[in-house]
């Protein structure tokens, strides 16, 4: 089985220029945890979800990864500390902001984008052979999917 | 360095001459490390292969040209380290010295560059920047200053402090290795002008940018609020590397006295902190603890070097060393004031621009063949300073000129603070040379 009938259209999609304002507008709006960014011609370029929100809140040191920036447990900042770091980057760019994700066709089969929203985040977007968005993949809908039947 | 035994005479495919064919190898191999496009251990390995293949060396020789002494200390001390930092106990040294100076951006500059050199002494470049350069960048992000400064001098601190002992930097572990000198001949010898060219540089940085730099008191009191304590996360961890580091540098000092190589030492002290460190876990637990352990190892510099070694190896067989030897010492007229000098200025200047730790392998067994026209092995103590000087010091020119300086331009590049090679270099080369006439006067002075 391929993912074909599962795949759903994107809900919403993000433009590198948008501002993390409101990216993050977007997201309260739709509901969604993570949504795909692309270009003026639907070709997909990242994506830009809670994940990369988190990043924004935390010091850059973070973003060195768990090896080199094993924790931040000595760090005293305050709400409002943080909510400062996230305000000064609300004008900041989605393309600046964004990370790159894996896509699938919907040509792929089912259980390797299983395998792939296991290992994941829970979503992936679809794309077709020129690299244009034709829809996503989420978790739940995979799965809402699969047990409707049981 | 590369043991007594000499059975082996070059055989060369269809009878070439050992002389061009090793001499072409060890080209091709320096010129395919120094283009960046293919990764050096693998360059390295390739380079050994050939001469092995070609019949310049066989496996037996090649195996002699390594100086395992080298491999054990780099891989014992990387070990050590990779065990110790799990503890936190770098970044409580970062924290703690940042607040001693009431988090003013100018007292952190200079108390970042006083840590990062004291820990590149005692520990490998490379690994000292990757504990203190994700602290510095957490401390100015909070205090709203740009980080440049402070990475340009952690790069200088870490080149700097490695000078000044055996284990500090890879051209002085490969120098003390072949020549027998001790740790506490490195440091009583170049001690002395690792700090007096720190003093210079913090002094520098302080007026360069130091003094500009200001951060509001509300920044200040955030860094101020930072407990140092958390980021100690295992007290057991720290108190056993602690005892492990101590007496690892206790036996360095003493390796003379107690007829052991500092190879030994580190590689017999990293065996014991990992087995502190297992003790009472089970043994799925220390399967998976000492298989991590062993991961952190930079197996792509142990490699290097190991290739490395034969390379060059094979080269001083062939003869090539020797004969460039007897040129160099004809255009210095065998005087070895001027030998010594000219040794420290070409040291700095390559070593900037390419890989230093190539040119060291290469320059040992060159320096050595000088011994007959010097009066002897125990007249060429200044010419190995010379190189260890200008070597370790001239990796601070350029972006590429020492393993920490990429280091530190990956790291920042990957928090979002990139640091490019043209901007580094009008600071950093001037700068460099200022530390090389340092270590000119001081080579003149008390060898020469």
């Amino acid at each position: 089985m391929t993912c074909q009938s599962i795949v759903a259209p994107a809900p919403a999609t993000l433009a590198k220029g948008d501002s993390v304002a409101d990216a993050i507008k977007a997201l309260a709006a739709h509901g969604y945890a993570t949504l795909p960014v692309v270009d003026a011609k639907g070709h997909f370029l990242g994506v830009f979800g809670v994940r990369q929100l988190l990043a924004l809140l935390l010091p850059r040191a973070a973003r060195l990864g768990e090896d080199d920036m094993p924790d931040l447990s000595f760090v005293s900042d305050t709400a409002d500390d943080i909510k400062a770091r996230l305000k000064s980057c609300a004008k900041e760019t989605v393309g600046k902001a964004m990370a790159p994700h894996r896509t699938v066709r919907a040509e792929t089969a089912l259980v390797e984008a299983l395998l792939l929203l296991e290992r994941g985040d829970g979503f992936l977007p679809v794309v077709d052979e020129a690299g244009r968005l034709a829809g996503i993949l989420t978790a739940e809908a995979v799965i809402g999917r699969l047990v409707e039947d049981l | 360095m590369h043991g007594e035994a000499q059975a082996w005479v070059p055989n060369v495919l269809f009878g070439w001459n050992p002389m061009i064919v090793a001499t072409a190898v060890l080209v091709a191999t320096y010129a395919v490390i120094m283009s960046e496009k293919i990764n050096r251990a693998i360059v390295s390995l390739v380079g050994a292969g050939v001469m092995i293949l070609v019949g310049v060396l066989n496996q037996q020789a090649a195996i002699r040209g390594v100086d395992f002494n080298t491999i054990a200390l780099l891989t014992g001390m990387m070990i050590i380290v990779a065990i110790t930092r799990k503890s936190g106990v770098f970044q409580f040294v970062a924290i703690w010295t940042a607040k001693k100076v009431k988090a003013d951006p100018a007292g952190i500059l200079f108390m970042l560059q006083i840590v990062t050199a004291v820990f590149s002494a005692l520990l490998d470049n490379v690994t000292t920047v990757l504990l203190v350069v994700p602290v510095t960048l957490v401390i100015t992000e909070e205090l709203k200053v740009k980080p440049w400064p402070y990475l340009v001098a952690l790069i200088f601190s870490s080149n700097i402090g490695g000078t000044a002992t055996l284990i500090g930097d890879p051209p002085n572990i490969l120098i003390g290795s072949a020549t027998g000198l001790t740790f506490n001949q490195f440091a009583v010898n170049l001690g002395p002008v690792a700090l007096v060219c720190l003093v210079v540089t913090t002094i520098i940085f302080h007026f360069m940018w130091g003094r500009r730099l200001h951060a509001t008191a509300e920044a200040r009191a955030r860094v101020m609020g930072f407990n140092e304590l958390e980021a100690i996360t295992d007290w057991r961890l720290l108190k056993q590397a602690l005892v492990v580091l101590t007496l690892v540098i206790l036996g360095f000092i003493l390796a003379h006295n107690i007829h052991q190589e500092p190879g030994t030492i580190a590689m017999f002290g990293a065996a014991l902190l990992m087995l502190l460190h297992n003790l009472g876990k089970d043994a799925e637990q220390q399967s998976h603890d000492v298989h991590h352990t062993f991961g952190e190892v930079e197996w792509v510099t142990i490699f290097f070097f190991i290739g490395l070694f034969m390379v060059v190896y094979g080269v001083e067989q062939a003869g090539f060393l020797h004969l460039l030897a007897e040129m160099l010492v004809n255009a210095t007229g065998g005087d070895l004031t001027v030998t010594a000098i000219a040794i420290l200025w070409a040291s700095a200047i390559l070593s900037a621009v390419v890989d230093n730790i190539p040119f060291v392998a290469t320059m040992i067994p060159l320096i050595k063949s000088m011994a007959p026209t010097f009066g002897g092995a125990e007249n060429l103590e200044p010419l190995w300073w010379a190189l260890a000087m200008g070597a370790c010091l001239g990796g601070n020119g350029t972006l590429v000129g020492a393993s920490a300086n990429l280091t530190v331009a990956g790291l920042a590049e990957r928090a979002g603070h990139p640091v490019r090679f043209v901007p580094f270099m009008k600071v950093a080369f001037g700068l460099m040379l200022v530390t090389i006439a340092i270590a000119n006067v001081y080579l003149y002075l008390r060898y020469l």
